[in-house]
């Protein structure tokens, strides 16, 4: 048997021990049967192309040996390659791009404002201090593990959305414009802080500007095993919100006539949406127009519900972060761009399409 | 009709997830993580700076075991024959000592000796791991720049050494020493060290008689960017006696305010960013308002000078040394 044969053979037998049955609620079923096949078809992808070239079927083998199944030979080199650096690098990108998406979408609901993303109130601004005071510290400098600029940057992120919060409260209710506005000042000082910090310390300056340029070249098991039962746990959340943020849209007062706890519900989203931003910028810097391009493009193609819309953003904020990562590492091989400026280099036209379609809407 | 909200039934099936997942990744990668993590030797204590001790005999060269700059002692049973090196003053300095040879890659700032142009150019700030290890290294030498990536590159089984950039003279020569030592080549290392020392001792000689030197001001970018004494061009500026008009910074590259420059009045004026690195020149400093009544553009004593001579910690500091007494002391005998 070839290995192509045997590694057929082995999917179809475990395909046939494991008889899932999940059921899909129905609005989200047009997203989940396209965007399940796509994200699987862009990770594999994604694994197999590189600066090195590795052979599509070399790198199937290598990955179906990593998970005990049979598989055929490869060298050491491009196991490690694909296994340890590649692999990685392709699901902390879809990891990030799923939560960054799946946090604008939720911002943008609870905001209800079609402007706001995963940074609005704090995040980066918050990360950028913590991971600024890191890196300037003496303390050890590691990029691969959750070392301390991760740490830092997650209590930072954190930090700045708990002050926003307290801000922006007028006794039990966090008015939105207020909320945006607290989220304003507290990024400009968190700013004027790490700017300040590294006027004073400037030849770690270059390290931290390539951190907060956002890449996933450190990516590493350890870092994916970490964090990924948190961001799972907050996505798990906002995607069962998704039919009181339906209800939100109406307005608040209109919500709470339906019996939803506003204020609850706004509070709980956005600890949920900051928790997993907070936690993808901690491993992979800054990384923006992911949070406010996806939702919306999902929001053209799988209409507002957000039955339809969270888990569409979900998938689209994977893939378009993992191919934008593809990108990155190969468009100028060996060296490798930011991601975040891939990400702006095709969101910003995007956003500009949009603008151009909502003055053709209100013009007819 | 009410659109229930339970948080309750949300946050069991969140926390239900947290295990699944957690279960399930920590089960298909957990043995891995053993498998590929590079059997580096022990660490010593952190913080010990690199050393190479005595002069060591063409007999004893190897094996050694050699602590860098993160406290890891790296063993070497034999001449590496793949370096990359992602530092342009180890580069140069691999070079010099002879074992350009043995260098199959370098970072893309890298191009001292000619001889670098033909090598393949790998990423300087944030260096991906995949082009290092298609190439198949024995070595890899990293400086503060990817400091926080050494053990990334360790865990994926290739050998570093850190060695981060010196931050005076005694450190180069050390710097050089440890290099000959690593690659094969101790004798020409040592004897490279001791050339430079010369040099530069004797530089130092011919100011001996010198009490004070001029006042200098050197220029890293034109918007008032200086090295402090702080900087290594700092202590070279120490070293040939002259007086460093940001002698009083707290930070290693201080931006000082034009008052400032002007009323020190500096004696000559060294410009970094000349040329190919910043187009200023004689003419464009003497061009700048209130520039033109310094001391030094008066006397027409400003000077351009390759910024890689004077910033790299490598062999061709004292080319630095001898450059400065020539410019800064030109009656001197």
């Amino acid at each position: 048997m070839t290995t192509r044969e045997r590694g057929i053979a082995a999917a179809q037998a475990a395909g046939g021990r494991l008889r899932l049955r999940l059921r899909v609620p129905g609005h989200a079923r047009g997203p989940v049967s396209l965007g399940l096949p796509a994200l699987l078809l862009a990770v594999v992808l994604a694994t197999s192309i590189g600066t090195v070239r590795i052979a599509p079927l070399e790198t199937a083998s290598i990955i179906l040996r990593h998970l005990h199944l049979p598989a055929g030979h490869a060298s050491a080199t491009d196991d490690i390659i694909v296994w340890d650096v590649r692999l990685p690098r392709v699901l902390s990108a879809g990891l990030v791009g799923a939560a960054l998406s799946l946090s604008g979408a939720s911002y943008q609901a609870v905001f209800r404002n079609p402007l706001a993303d995963p940074y609005l109130i704090g995040v980066a601004a918050g990360a950028s201090l913590g991971a600024t005071i890191a890196i300037v510290s003496p303390l050890p400098l590691n990029f691969y593990d959750f070392g301390y600029v991760a740490l830092f940057a997650f209590i930072g992120a954190m930090a700045a959305v708990a002050i926003t919060y307290e801000l922006a409260r007028v006794g039990r209710t966090v008015p939105v414009t207020t909320h945006i506005l607290a989220g304003i000042a507290v990024s400009a000082a968190a700013s004027a802080g790490s700017s300040l910090l590294l006027m004073l310390n400037e030849q770690r300056a270059f390290v931290v500007f390539t951190w907060l340029y956002g890449d996933f070249t450190t990516s590493s098991w350890n870092k994916l095993t970490l964090v990924t039962p948190y961001v799972a746990a907050a996505m798990v959340f906002l995607l069962l919100c998704a039919r009181s943020l339906n209800a939100l849209q109406a307005g608040d007062d209109e919500a709470r006539t339906l019996g939803i706890r506003v204020e609850r519900l706004k509070a709980m989203v956005i600890i949920a949406a900051s928790l997993a931003t907070a936690v993808s910028v901690a491993i992979s810097g800054l990384i923006g127009f992911v949070g406010l391009v996806v939702p919306h493009a999902c929001r053209m193609l799988f209409g507002p519900d957000h039955r339809a819309l969270l888990p569409a953003s979900m998938f689209g904020g994977a893939i378009f972060l993992i191919a934008a990562d593809l990108g990155a590492r190969t468009l100028l091989s060996p060296q490798e761009i930011p991601v975040g400026i891939l990400t702006a280099v095709t969101g910003a036209p995007f956003f500009l399409f949009l603008l151009r379609r909502q003055r053709r809407m209100v013009a007819s | 009709m009410s659109i229930p909200f339970k948080p309750w039934r949300a946050i069991r099936l969140a926390a239900a997830l947290i295990a699944l997942v957690s279960l399930t990744l920590s089960a298909a990668c957990g043995g891995d993580d053993d498998a590929s993590s590079t059997a580096v030797p022990t660490t010593t204590a952190p913080g010990a700076t690199s050393t190479a001790t005595a002069q060591p005999t063409a007999a004893a060269a190897f094996p050694f075991t050699f602590t860098d700059s993160s406290g890891t002692a790296v063993t070497f049973t034999e001449a590496p024959k793949r370096i990359i090196s992602y530092s342009p003053g180890a580069t140069e300095t691999l070079f010099a000592v002879g074992a350009g040879a043995q260098v199959v890659a370098v970072d893309k700032f890298a191009n001292y000796p000619p001889e670098v142009a033909s090598l393949p150019k790998l990423e300087y700030s944030k260096p991906a791991p995949e082009p290092a290890v298609a190439l198949n290294p024995d070595l890899i030498i990293m400086a503060s720049r990817q400091e926080g990536q050494v053990a990334q590159f360790r865990a994926l089984g290739l050998r570093v050494v850190l060695l981060n950039e010196p931050a005076d003279l005694p450190g180069i020569y050390d710097h050089v020493v440890a290099v000959g030592r690593i690659t094969g080549h101790a004798e020409k290392g040592v004897a490279l060290a001791a050339d430079m020392r010369r040099r530069v001792d004797a530089a130092s000689a011919r100011l001996a008689k010198v009490d004070k030197g001029p006042k200098i001001f050197f220029e890293v970018t034109a918007d008032g960017y200086t090295a402090g004494p702080d900087s290594f061009i700092g202590s070279l500026l120490k070293l040939v006696k002259a007086t460093n008009v940001a002698a009083d910074a707290k930070t290693a590259f201080p931006q000082l305010s034009t008052e400032v420059i002007i009323a020190a009045n500096p004696d000559v004026i060294l410009l970094a960013d000349g040329g190919a690195n910043g187009g200023q020149s004689l003419e464009t400093v003497r061009a700048r308002p209130a520039w033109g009544n310094i001391a030094a553009v008066k006397a027409g004593r400003v000077h351009v000078i390759d910024s890689d001579v004077f910033t790299r910690p490598g062999p061709r500091v004292a080319d630095a040394v001898e450059q400065l007494v020539k410019l800064l002391y030109p009656d001197l005998p």
